[in-house]
């Protein structure tokens, strides 16, 4: 498929998911009642309190969520030259636990506190990883990023389990559980508008660097040879990513796979040119995330899955179907 | 592209790797870097390329200090190709050679036609046409290298840095890429390479850089460059140099290493037209040799070189001069042993056998199959009667196969 016209059915398939996500729930709402409620909201009308109310900043944020985890796994795939990174790969998501389960064990949980505390524990566990993970005296390097990755991550996830253990048959517990398997049943229009303009504009950023990120794909050597900075735009790249990540990690939880199967995905369909890959991930990774929170809301009706749980339950097939089917090589 | 390195000082961690190192390269030669593992090639390109800076010292470019340029601009002057690179994502061949255009085109530029044309011309030039749309990772090392150059190419450089490009290629494809660089640089492309295969660069380059330990040992045409005692020196190794017959060009044959039990002495050959070609080898193996009185072109002469053997030279068809005499008196009374090979006496080098007849210990001579001389005599009888001599005085007599089977056992 020509990847312009990919694009164009992303976009259309991503206002149709809205509308469609909007109409679905455990109130049924006819899908021309949905786009007549969303077009023309009516103050009042049971319909649109509905839709403006709840559902419509629920969908918005879970799009918003997804565009951004496969944007931040697509760059950091490229980033570490390896299809298998995710956007948790330097700490980010144990590191936002860490904050969130910490500001609701010592009684401070609120609609902002929780996020405000995620997004700080986030940003500091990779500012600690980038740190640790090079050798003295150097810039730091691939493996040692992501080993550092790997070992704070563990320690970061055993604080986030005594937290819990501490804090063990109280209500506090629950929320701290249902934090870490992430959600957006705690969607508001004030998150929307937070995370909108982070999204865009490091989305936008993100793409106008996508052939300097083609370049670090050839290696450090290779990119300098093509008039990049690898140390400096690695920096940048893993600064975006991380608020970017930082931000949805902050208001829907950790929510796993999306940001390592969408890029995987679309890499198949349009290859590996991150000019391409990042709006077509994009796209396609805020679409993932909205029919999986369709899912998570009417599966157990009226009992609401994590979403965390229906993403890894339908990532993970999908991703190793994935794997059965790559060439030879691809993963080296 | 006038490249000057000056002063360069160079270490990784605490080892030193480029010690005071020089170097000039001439616009729109080809100047290939040989030296042992570990000498410093790679890290001498690193920093034309300005990946690496120097501790101290400067690198020019046309005169300009290379620091003083921004990436961008040295990657429209300069194109590398590696020993080997694997993206790691699987990029079509097209893709890749567009890659080259990101100095020109920019973050947020558009590819305009000067830039496809560019593409174009690289993808032709290299002959990755017919590849555009593969992957990288389906190409076999030849094919990506050749992509790899057409990625450069794209750059329009100035100047083709390759460090050790044909490392994994086979014989053909190093011929082929070789050829391709070649053309390059007959257009006015500076092209610096480091390479391990001696007889390639001396094929290839226009001038060769010996290195050795952080240094430049040797800078100059392939046949000013590659000389035994040059190339024992960097390489540790002995060999023979002569001229390819079918290419004209410089031509190393590396040796064997001689035995660690090595024969002390110094052995003169008297040799000519072929008398001592097969005393000559073995011999050198366990001796200091010295072949006189040969001419050049003389096929004894040719082995001597290519065994790196000290030779007396003569003017070729014209009796022996004095200073040649005068050398084989001094040799005689530095020689250890001396062996006469089967040679024709004619009156030509009648007086360097009369020279040894005259001033030799005679025990320290082997006279090789005497009996021979009958045939070999041109001068009426002299000669035969000068061997006479010495073989009275106490000179040995052996065959070839005695001469050698002697040192054999004793050894």
């Amino acid at each position: 498929m020509k990847p312009r016209f990919l694009l164009l059915a992303l976009a259309l398939a991503a206002a149709f998911s809205v509308v469609a996500a909007v109409a679905l729930g455990p109130v049924r709402i006819p899908l021309g009642e949905a786009l007549t409620a969303l077009v023309r909201p009516q103050a009042g009308a049971l319909y649109s309190t509905i839709v403006h109310q709840i559902r419509l900043p629920r969908v918005l944020l879970g799009f918003l969520v997804g565009v951004s985890l496969a944007l931040s796994g697509a760059v950091l795939q490229g980033v570490f030259r390896n299809p298998l990174a995710s956007p948790y790969v330097l700490g980010i998501a144990s590191g936002a636990s860490v904050g969130a389960a910490l500001t609701i064990a010592l009684g401070l949980a609120g609609v902002f506190s929780v996020p405000l505390g995620a997004f700080a524990g986030g940003t500091s566990a990779v500012a600690a990883v980038y740190t640790l993970g090079r050798p003295k005296g150097r810039g730091p390097d691939r493996l040692g990023l992501i080993l550092a990755g790997v070992a704070l991550g563990a320690a970061f996830s055993a604080v986030t389990s005594f937290l819990m253990f501490l804090t063990a048959g109280d209500r506090r517990m629950a929320e701290i559980l249902f934090w870490t398997m992430g959600g957006l049943g705690r969607a508001q229009w004030s998150h929307i508008w937070m995370l909108l303009p982070v999204t865009g504009i490091a989305g936008v950023v993100l793409w106008s660097l996508g052939r300097e990120l083609n370049a670090l794909s050839l290696g450090d050597e290779g990119a300098f040879g093509l008039g990049v900075r690898p140390q400096r735009l690695r920096l940048l790249l893993l600064s975006l990513t991380t608020v970017l990540t930082a931000v949805a990690v902050a208001f829907a939880g950790t929510i796993g796979f999306v940001g390592l199967i969408t890029p995987h995905a679309m890499r198949l369909l349009v290859g590996p040119d991150h000019r391409r890959l990042l709006p077509t991930s994009a796209l396609a990774g805020g679409i993932f995330l909205v029919w999986a929170d369709v899912a998570a809301r009417t599966v157990m009706r009226p009992a609401e899955l994590p979403l965390g749980i229906l993403t890894a339950l339908i990532g993970a097939p999908f991703f190793l179907s994935l794997l059965r089917t790559r060439r030879g090589g691809e993963m080296g | 592209m006038r490249i000057s390195l000056q002063g360069i000082r160079f270490a990784y961690g605490g080892r030193e790797v480029l010690k005071d190192l020089d170097l000039e390269i001439e616009p729109g030669e080809i100047l290939a870097l040989l030296g042992p593992n570990g000498c410093g090639k790679t890290t001498v390109l690193r920093h034309i390329a300005g990946v690496l800076t120097p501790a101290s010292g400067t690198v020019y470019l046309d005169f300009q200090e290379l620091t003083a340029l921004r990436p961008r601009i040295l990657a429209r002057l300069l194109g590398v190709v590696e020993q080997d690179r694997r993206p790691g994502f699987a990029f079509t061949v097209q893709e890749l050679v567009e890659f080259g255009r990101l100095p020109y085109v920019g973050r947020l530029g558009r590819a305009g036609p000067a830039d496809r044309a560019a593409v174009a011309r690289a993808m032709d030039l290299t002959g990755v046409v017919p590849l555009a749309g593969r992957p990288i990772d389906a190409l076999s090392g030849g094919e990506r290298q050749r992509v790899f150059l057409a990625m450069a190419l794209a750059q329009e450089p100035q100047v083709l840095l390759l460090d050790e490009p044909t490392a994994h290629l086979d014989v053909q494809h190093q011929l082929e890429f070789l050829g391709l660089v070649r053309r390059r640089a007959r257009e006015g492309v500076t092209v610096v390479m480091a390479l391990h295969d001696v007889n390639l660069a001396a094929a290839f380059a226009d001038r060769i850089g010996l290195m050795g330990w952080g240094a430049v040992l040797a800078v100059g045409r392939p046949g000013e460059v590659l000389t035994p005692q040059r190339l024992k020196e960097a390489f540790g190794v002995r060999c023979a140099v002569g001229t390819s017959p079918a290419t004209g060009t410089t031509y190393v044959h590396f040796l064997p290493p001689t035995p660690v039990r090595r024969r002390e002495g110094r052995v003169l050959v008297i040799g000519g037209g072929g008398a001592a070609a097969q005393l000559l080898p073995p011999l050198a193996q366990q001796h200091e040799v010295c072949l006189g009185v040969v001419a050049p072109l003389d096929s004894d002469y040719e082995v001597a070189s290519h065994l790196g053997i000290e030779v007396i030279t003569d003017a070729p068809f014209s009796p022996v001069s004095e200073g040649a005499l005068i050398r084989v008196r001094e040799e005689l009374e530095r020689s250890d042993e001396v062996i006469i090979a089967p040679v024709w006496v004619g009156p030509g080098n009648l007086p360097v056998v009369a020279a040894l007849e005259a001033s030799a210990v005679p025990a320290k001579v082997t006279i090789v199959d005497p009996e021979g001389i009958a045939d070999r005599d041109f001068t009426g009888g002299e000669a035969a009667r000068l061997l006479r001599s010495l073989i009275v005085g106490g000179a040995r007599v052996a065959s070839a196969q005695e001469v050698l089977a002697q040192r054999g056992t004793s050894d």
